[in-house]
């Protein structure tokens, strides 16, 4: 494929990722769309990787090696989409005090960690062999562990203590504050210029290999909210029929007084 | 290690963590929404 055409190709999935985006969005806030939705998530992801893994030529500098791009970039970009739900429904929680952003938030922190590790992990994978070293202390790294260290504290946090409100306040608070060092994790390979390669945009990538990552970026975009939502339905579930044994125990102690 | 050892080390270790973290987000689901069915409907059948 020439690099026209592929450039081509990367703008039509971009637009059909965008419009997708919409359904996919819709189902998964409706909990009998929830299995169809993880039917769609993963023929997509599935189809992503392939088409990424088949159709890019080894690159010029890393060879083979460029194809852990494929799930390392999409990982990192969810991970950064997942703490700016937390972010979003952290505030809207503190503003609004309704529980259900309390539960979108924590549902989006726990799954924003699962890919920061991830994403972690493909990077030292990745390093061994193009840098030479599983671990370095670049600025990027440096950052998205704090950024790890921070959510898995606030997923420690929330089983520390059973007072609902003052749980879901310290995990707002803490929510914040960890999704505030996102943006730092992204501009940290401008700021300082060190081992961690600058963002790959479709300005700076061959278009060779835009079709491939703007698939997966969607795919993990779609894997992310489908496990946003999976978390979510069962945080809520949980909630309510937690309310309804406090509610029964409240009206057998009245009618024992 | 040649290139492809990473690569599917890469593979493996995504897949497997999502598979498993997904699996275990629909098994959880599926036990909160039978106990949330079954407080309800006892709550049901006292009141």
């Amino acid at each position: 494929m020439d690099a026209a055409t592929a450039k081509t190709v990367g703008d039509i999935i971009g637009l059909a990722g965008l419009v997708l985006l919409v359904p996919v969005g819709w189902a998964a806030t409706r909990r009998r769309m929830l299995a169809p939705l993880g039917v769609f998530v993963f023929l997509f992801v599935v189809a992503s990787q392939a088409t990424g893994l088949l159709i890019s030529p080894p690159e010029r500098g890393m060879g083979d090696l460029q194809k852990i791009m494929y799930v390392h970039v999409p990982s990192a970009w969810a991970f950064m989409i997942a703490f700016f739900i937390v972010f979003v429904a952290s505030i809207l929680y503190l503003w609004r005090r309704q529980v259900h952003h309390d539960r979108l938030a924590a549902a989006a922190a726990e799954a924003g960690a699962v890919l920061t590790a991830l994403a972690l992990a493909q990077g030292m994978i990745w390093g061994k062999p193009t840098w030479g070293v599983w671990w370095t202390p670049d600025p990027r790294i440096a950052f998205t562990t704090v950024v790890l260290m921070i959510f898995a504290g606030y997923i420690a946090l929330r089983a520390f203590t059973d007072d609902e409100d003052r749980r879901a306040r310290w995990s707002a608070a803490v929510g914040i504050v960890g999704a505030l060092n996102v943006p730092v994790v992204y501009m940290s390979v401008r700021w300082w210029r060190t081992l961690h390669q600058p963002q790959s945009t479709p300005s700076t990538v061959d278009p060779a290999y835009i079709i491939g990552l703007r698939l997966n970026a969607f795919a993990f975009l779609f894997l992310l909210l489908f496990l946003v939502a999976l978390r979510y339905r069962a945080m809520m579930a949980d909630r309510k029929a937690d309310a309804i044994l406090e509610d029964r125990a409240l009206k057998e102690d009245v009618a024992h007084v | 290690m040649s290139d492809w050892t990473f690569i599917q080390a890469a593979y493996i270790v995504t897949w497997t963590v999502v598979c498993t973290y997904a699996l275990l987000g629909i098994s959880k689901l599926r036990r909160a929404e039978q106990r949330l069915a079954e407080i309800e409907s006892r709550n049901g059948g006292a009141g």
